[in-house]
């Protein structure tokens, strides 16, 4: 259940939206003009706010950016909903800041529809988790996935999440993030007297997202060894530190590194569509069955890393024998994400990427 | 024989064009359809309520809002729907096996193409009659502005006004 806010002139329009939503289980609040909405939605803190755009004293527009200057209201999922429904309409509406945009020929379970995926997933549990991310073949955009997942933990829980980088050399999630670390896992390790998140909590970097990063090293003589026996309480503490932990897992499966990775609520194992990915995630499958990890943490993700050519879902199925958890869309943003040093969710959160990817975190939190 | 569509509303929200400004408003209908409305000569204009006015270079950005308007017949390039509905004459619910047929018109600062529904032999003169209806119904359109081609306009139903069309295409069955 979630508090919704609904601004919109038309009478009819809100007893109609008020009554669907209300039949979902969601407690509603309504409002006929932006004027009055965005205070009240100052005051209230909904969990999303339905704003139509043609108002007489607020356009909906001018309501969004408006509602973007407020801490509390910045990152509220909002949707447009309009009479015009042109895609000029919708450009307009994201720019002002809209998380999305729907046309009033729309239908209420639509809508309603639209509104789950948006609103913050409740999370399952509340013991916190630690999620790896794992590839056995380089190339298939595991890094990526991992900088963007933790970002949309921490955008959309509003709660400081936990990344750390297990690559033993030159990992990339600080460059991907624009950070400059001091310290990585391996130097924590070397100087840490104990593991306490007292200890700990130094050799993490804050990034604007709510991230904060255990980076990799990038000089030889900090190279992180994987059967280091002080790793497993490392992630251990860390994990107790944060509710949400993601661990981008270097391309190996050794018998030293099962007891950190027995540590994991679950493990995404990520596939890109094409045959040598296929064969090594096939093998990795027998790899960590041979870990001890239980299948049931297993969790596999296709990474749309190649615009065209890409094997059928059907066929990946087939050769691993196990149904896919989610699939990432091919996002030409992404290497310019990259590139900026920004993740994918900061640089363009609406783009079709960044929303199925912030769709898997929702996934994960009621999993 | 097509079923009659319930007219349970007095009014439709709808998309004017003039020759520089998209206007969103909501038009009394009086329970007709709107193509029936802009064809009673007993009025020269349009009763319009909520009125959003936008310029035609940068149609998504509202830079004015009305409670009222009238908006004079004559003036109005085009209307863009958001459901067929309002674009039926009366007396075509009578007249089925109608056939789809390519459509392409421009008109001042504007082309438009679609689906344009005729029955029998395509007489281009009584297409353009306005004895009975002054606006022209093109199904599945698309409009796109001469002098801003970035500009387009797309939806179930567009009306034309006759009296601005330059030139008229017809082509064959769909």
């Amino acid at each position: 259940m979630a508090n919704i806010l609904i601004i919109d002139d038309d009478k009819s329009i809100l007893r109609l939206l008020e009554f669907t939503l209300q039949r979902a289980g969601h407690a509603v609040l309504t409002y006929g003009d932006g004027v009055q909405g965005l205070a009240e939605a100052e005051a209230k803190n909904p969990d999303l706010i339905v704003v139509d755009v043609m108002m007489p004293k607020m356009t909906g527009y001018e309501f969004c950016r408006q509602a973007r200057t407020k801490p509390n209201l910045k990152d509220i999922p909002i949707i447009m909903f309009s009479a015009r429904f042109q895609p000029v309409d919708r450009q307009t509406a994201l720019a002002s800041g809209a998380t999305d945009y729907l046309s009033k020929t729309t239908s209420p379970n639509d809508l309603l529809a639209r509104i789950s995926e948006l609103l913050p997933a409740q999370a399952a549990t509340t013991e916190n988790s630690a999620i790896g991310l794992f590839s056995l073949r380089g190339g298939a955009g595991t890094t990526s996935l991992a900088v963007n997942l933790a970002a949309a933990f921490a955008l959309t829980q509003k709660k400081p999440t936990a990344l750390i980088d297990m690559a033993k050399l030159g990992g990339h999630t600080a460059l991907m993030l624009g950070l400059r670390p001091t310290s990585s896992v391996s130097q924590a390790l070397s100087t840490l007297r104990e593991i306490t998140p007292e200890a700990i909590k130094p050799h993490l970097v804050q990034h604007s997202s709510g991230v904060q990063l255990l980076g990799s090293a990038l000089g030889y003589d900090h190279e992180l060894h994987l059967t280091d026996k002080r790793l497993e309480p490392l992630v251990a503490t860390i994990k107790s530190m944060y509710p949400y932990t993601i661990l981008d897992v270097p391309h190996t499966l050794e018998a030293g590194f099962a007891p950190t990775m027995q540590l994991f609520s679950k493990i995404l194992l990520v596939i890109s569509p094409d045959m040598p990915s296929l064969q090594s995630t096939a093998i990795a499958l027998q790899g960590l069955a041979r870990l001890g990890i239980p299948e049931k943490k297993i969790e596999l993700i296709v990474n749309n890393t190649l615009p065209a050519n890409a094997l059928p879902l059907e066929t990946i199925q087939k050769v691993v024998k196990r149904p896919i958890m989610a699939t990432i869309p091919f996002e030409p943003e992404m290497t310019k994400a990259i590139n900026s040093n920004k993740p994918l969710l900061l640089l363009n959160p609406n783009s079709p990427g960044a929303v199925a990817i912030t769709k898997l975190a929702n996934q994960l939190l009621t999993t | 024989m097509e079923q009659l569509r319930p007219l349970s509303n007095s009014r439709a929200t709808v998309d004017f064009f003039t020759g520089s400004y998209r206007l969103s408003a909501t038009v009394q209908t009086y329970k007709r359809r709107l193509v029936d409305v802009l064809s009673d000569r007993m009025t020269d204009y349009l009763d319009l309520t909520d009125v959003y006015v936008s310029r035609i270079n940068k149609p998504g950005e509202i830079t004015g809002t009305y409670q009222k308007g009238s908006l004079i017949k004559s003036e109005i390039d085009f209307i863009l729907l958001s459901s067929e509905a309002e674009s039926i004459p009366k007396e075509r619910f009578y007249t089925p096996n109608r056939k789809n047929r390519t459509f392409f018109t421009t008109i001042p600062f504007f082309e438009i193409h679609g689906q344009f529904q005729w029955l029998g032999d395509v007489e281009i003169k009584k297409i353009l009659a306005t004895d009975t209806h002054q606006f022209l119904t093109v199904l599945n359109g698309t409009a796109i502005n001469s002098m801003f081609p970035e500009v387009t306009f797309q939806g179930p139903a567009f009306l034309v006004n006759k009296s601005k069309i330059e030139i008229l295409c017809i082509g064959d069955d769909t």
